[in-house]
């Protein structure tokens, strides 16, 4: 494709949107999702690790996960992959609107997204707080009944580790929400152009896939 | 579904609306994954309180993979991206299978007694920690 032979589809070269560094703007966005795909690889290694951790000590204490577990609170646990499930859902809805236009409908779902993002946080934080004043924070002052202590700290280090890991990605997830409304605001998110908002779109539906498989693993070891 | 919309139009030419909108699913699926993803968080809560024995971590996992794999085709587009959009997104996750794979069974081939205490492997079970523990030095 050259230069001259797109430039008519996209209005010639007054769009804005386009970089000096890209021929045509299917390319430039092209560029930029397989961009965050790449990251997003690098992530389920990063995330991939500690599931492979938690894979190996669960071979290992099954009777302390499953004793551990029990002491996780499964309402909270379910209503939080309700509340982000449906802020992908948002997020979905906010990128249709970028693509086909529509500015302020897509403002009005990020915020919502937003929105949802705070609940789920604050609920996690108040489970937080349960795991405090039951002495299940890991370290010197972790205390657990029974023989299953020691697998139990394990259990315990890695849910602060996976969920604190997964929660520091919501809250940057949040910063970057923010960062796509000063975009949305200033007119860079377009139908021409819509990238901004798929590849932000793209680390939030990450962000609820790791959850996905956090919320079994970790709270519905076996309940029966 | 598949009739409905045109997946992988790889390689070929694109029509107007796919340049300007970039490859867009209807809404109505947005709605249907997500419908489809609250039912399985509840066969997964429901699955968690029958006793499946061996086969409970597997159906977990298989049931999140399925949630995972909605969120991947339909919320992010892979399902209307290119083909190379879509070996990114499986080359992560292949990467991890083999990683989750091998490391599992080399634990597999392993002694089935743990150490008494996995936060200090080396102690070889001193009074404190099994006293604490309960459980059997190796």
């Amino acid at each position: 494709m050259s230069r001259e032979a797109e430039k008519p589809a996209h209005g010639g070269a007054a769009s804005a949107a386009l970089a000096h560094h890209f021929d045509t703007l299917v390319q430039q966005r092209s560029a930029v999702e397989l961009g965050m795909w790449l990251f997003l690889a690098q992530e389920v290694m990063f995330f991939g690790g500690l599931f492979v951790a938690y894979a190996f000590y669960r071979s290992r204490y099954i009777e302390a996960f499953v004793a551990s577990s029990r002491h996780l609170d499964v309402s909270l646990g379910a209503v939080n992959t309700v509340v982000l499930i449906g802020s992908s859902l948002t997020m979905a809805l906010a990128v249709h609107n970028a693509q086909h236009g529509r500015r302020a409908a897509m403002r009005n779902f990020v915020v919502a997204t937003m929105l949802l993002g705070v609940v789920f946080l604050g609920i996690k934080s108040v489970e937080y707080h349960h795991k405090w004043v039951e002495h299940l924070i890991p370290g010197p002052g972790f205390a657990f009944e029974g023989a299953h202590a020691p697998g139990a700290h394990v259990f315990f280090i890695l849910y602060f580790t996976m969920t604190g890991m997964h929660a520091l990605h919501m809250i940057i997830g949040e910063g970057l929400m923010i960062a796509l409304l000063v975009w949305n605001a200033r007119g860079l998110v377009s139908a021409e152009y819509p990238s901004r908002a798929h590849v932000l779109g793209l680390y939030w539906h990450f962000v609820d896939i790791v959850w996905i498989f956090l919320f079994p693993l970790l709270y519905l070891v076996s309940r029966h | 579904m598949a009739s409905r919309t045109k997946p992988r139009a790889a390689g070929g030419p694109q029509t107007d609306k796919e340049t300007q909108a970039g490859h867009v699913p209807p809404l109505w699926v947005y709605f249907a994954v997500f419908a489809t993803l609250l039912v399985l968080t509840g066969v997964t809560v429901t699955a968690a309180y029958m006793n499946l024995g061996h086969w409970a971590a597997p159906v977990a996992v298989g049931i999140a993979a399925v949630k995972a794999t909605l969120v991947v085709l339909y919320f992010m587009h892979v399902r209307y991206g290119s083909r190379l959009i879509a070996l990114y997104a499986a080359s992560g996750f292949l990467f991890l299978a083999i990683l989750l794979g091998i490391t599992m069974s080399e634990v597999a081939g392993r002694a089935p007694q743990p150490t008494a205490d996995p936060l200090r492997p080396s102690a070889r079970a001193p009074e404190g920690a099994r006293a604490r523990s309960g459980e059997e030095p190796p």
